[in-house]
């Protein structure tokens, strides 16, 4: 088991966005004392607003919220702050989407509250937080990719350290077993997200290309 | 015949497309009667039984509006057996009285006839309502009215049946029987794959409206629950997992048959073990979109050696979460088994229970290997391969 990021002095600095009250009230109350919720808001546009204005350590937002969404949060906030997607859709489809658009994770609800507590410690910091099944659902994405551009995008580093991810291997067991540090296993992670984005933003302007939108 | 109409008839709107086809029938009917009536009054100087003959033309005409007017006020009528037999009938009679109000040999040379197209669009109808297994047969029963229309006309010797005409009544069963069974697959096609379309759209509903309440209460159950009411929190779990796999899953995998094989038998043997043990199994596969599934007998083997290596990692290492990792690559299976349990040491436990017997036997069975890491303190990983 891999050591708990050390006791922060200062709380981790949280917006939290979702359209139901008591899950926001609850949520507060679980995250203990290492969190402070500085703001809250129940839908995409309020989100936005909040962020801006309280430029918190992490924001917390449910995928499906009136106005926007979580991904209009993402899109709008990704360089502000880590965003964590906190949500009971386990649809491929938004999973992909949040992720490429630069969420910085993707939590189910129903993860137990020191599993999440520990995930949003490490998002915090600006670790990808990646689920194995969310790990798996890219190294999938990526073959999808691969098949149709004939290459993948994906390095074989990469492709390892998505496959260990996927595995259910932390950082510091994927360094240990390629025999590089968590934080190049981290930097790769961060890589993969990253062309995901690229790779998926292209696929669209091809679309759009092809059935010649402008 | 009885069989038909003994029970009592489903009482069914039709479907959006059916309804298409119908009114498509309905103008159908209405062109192949119609043409029957101007060319019965171009015809009336060849017309034996003048009276009869417009009788049973107006009747055509009337059973034309009749349908169409079923069809816009009443169309669970339109999709009654009864009716569709009616019709049937009713194409029946006017090929017969086909030969009986024309003058001699009118029906089978020159001219056209008092039947035409009519008792085609019956045929079809038909075979759209009653389904082309019964639809069919009883097309092709009313073309062969043809014969008695014939004797009607006064073919009533054995050699007033030349081979020409025979031929021209065969011709006609062959036409309606064709049209009917084409007619009647494709609105049983149709019918399939709209219903289906209608299923998948009424659970999407269901899925925003379940996603939007019961999951986040569920969620919520299970969160606040883990410590003060373990039992409580396994259950919302399940439920949880339960609904999701249904909204989540239940489509794609319905729909997507070629990874149905590896995918499912995982999913089984991880479902299996979650009810018996406390025990949280996550299972993702990766696949190539090809369709090539691997051999039924690979999948078997791997998916009762992962059921072992869940049920142990349940049983002796004392796991509470395992995630299940799988991969096809070139026709090979790679699965990763890894749980969060005690783990031991390899060097020294070298035939822990289960492990050795069951999984290393059933891979090795179909020609594949195995790897197993272990610590002590940090959980297990079996890894399988299908070659």
């Amino acid at each position: 088991m891999e050591p708990l990021a050390p006791p922060l002095q200062a709380p981790i600095r949280v917006v939290l966005a979702d359209d139901h009250a008591v899950l926001r009230s609850g949520l507060k109350v679980e995250l203990g004392p290492q969190f402070l919720v500085v703001g809250e808001a129940d839908d995409a546009e309020g989100a936005i607003d909040v962020i801006n204005a309280r430029r918190p350590d992490l924001v917390i937002s449910d995928l499906h919220m009136p106005r926007g969404g979580g991904l209009g949060v993402v899109r709008a906030c990704a360089q502000i702050a880590p965003i964590v997607i906190l949500t009971v859709s386990e649809a491929e489809r938004d999973l992909l989407d949040a992720v490429s658009e630069g969420a910085a994770g993707y939590l189910l609800k129903t993860t137990p509250i020191d599993e999440l507590r520990a995930a949003l410690v490490k998002a915090a910091a600006g670790e990808p937080v990646f689920s194995p099944s969310l790990a798996a659902l890219v190294l999938g994405e990526f073959r999808r990719m691969a098949k149709k551009a004939g290459a993948s995008p994906l390095s074989d580093r990469e492709r390892e350290v998505l496959q260990l991810v996927a595995r259910g291997h932390s950082y510091g067991e994927i360094g240990t077993q390629l025999f590089i540090s968590a934080k190049t296993a981290e930097n790769h992670s961060r890589n993969i997200l990253g062309k995901l984005h690229l790779s998926r933003r292209a696929d669209l302007v091809r679309y759009a290309v092809e059935h010649g939108i402008d | 015949m009885n069989r038909i109409w003994s029970q009592p008839a489903a009482r069914r709107e039709p479907l959006p497309t059916e309804r298409t086809l119908l009114q498509g029938v309905a103008v159908a009917r209405w062109a192949g009667w119609g043409w029957v009536a101007i060319t019965t009054v171009i015809q009336r100087s060849d017309l034996r039984r003048p009276i009869v003959a417009y009788i049973l033309v107006i009747g055509a005409l009337l059973l034309c509006a009749v349908s169409s007017w079923m069809l816009s006020k009443a169309p669970h009528w339109v999709l009654s057996k009864r009716v569709a037999v009616f019709e049937l009938t009713f194409g029946a009679l006017m090929i017969i009285a086909d030969g009986w109000v024309f003058t001699n040999n009118h029906n089978f040379v020159g001219g056209q006839s008092l039947s035409g197209s009519g008792p085609l669009v019956a045929a079809l109808a038909a075979s759209a309502v009653l389904g082309f297994r019964i639809g069919a047969p009883l097309a092709m029963l009313m073309g062969a009215t043809r014969v008695i229309g014939g004797i009607a006309n006064g073919m009533n010797s054995v050699d007033a049946w030349t081979t020409d005409r025979l031929l021209s009544v065969a011709a006609t069963v062959v036409q309606f029987g064709i049209a009917a069974l084409m007619f009647g697959l494709v609105t049983q096609q149709l019918r399939l794959v709209e219903t289906e379309v209608l299923t998948r759209r009424a659970r999407d509903e269901v899925a925003s409206t379940l996603h939007d309440g019961v999951l986040q209460t569920l969620a919520l159950v299970a969160r606040r629950t883990t410590t003060s009411d373990p039992e409580l929190a396994a259950e919302a779990r399940a439920s949880d997992r339960e609904l999701r796999r249904w909204l989540f899953h239940g489509a794609s995998t319905s729909n997507d048959r070629s990874h149905d094989g590896l995918e499912a038998a995982l999913r089984h043997a991880a479902d299996h073990v979650m009810r018996t043990y406390d025990l949280h199994v996550s299972v993702s596969v990766v696949t190539d979109d090809d369709g090539h599934s691997p051999a039924t007998e690979v999948i078997a083997a791997i998916a009762g050696a992962t059921r072992e290596c869940l049920t142990n990692a349940a049983k002796h290492a004392e796991a509470t979460k395992v995630i299940v990792f799988s991969e096809d690559y070139d026709g090979v299976v790679y699965v990763s088994i890894r749980d969060d349990g005690k783990g031991f040491d390899p060097s020294v436990v070298t035939d822990r229970a289960g492990i050795a017997g069951s999984v290393k036997r059933r891979i090795a069975d179909i020609g594949g290997r195995v790897t197993i890491d272990s610590k002590p303190g940090s959980g297990t990983e079996v890894q399988l391969w299908s070659r």
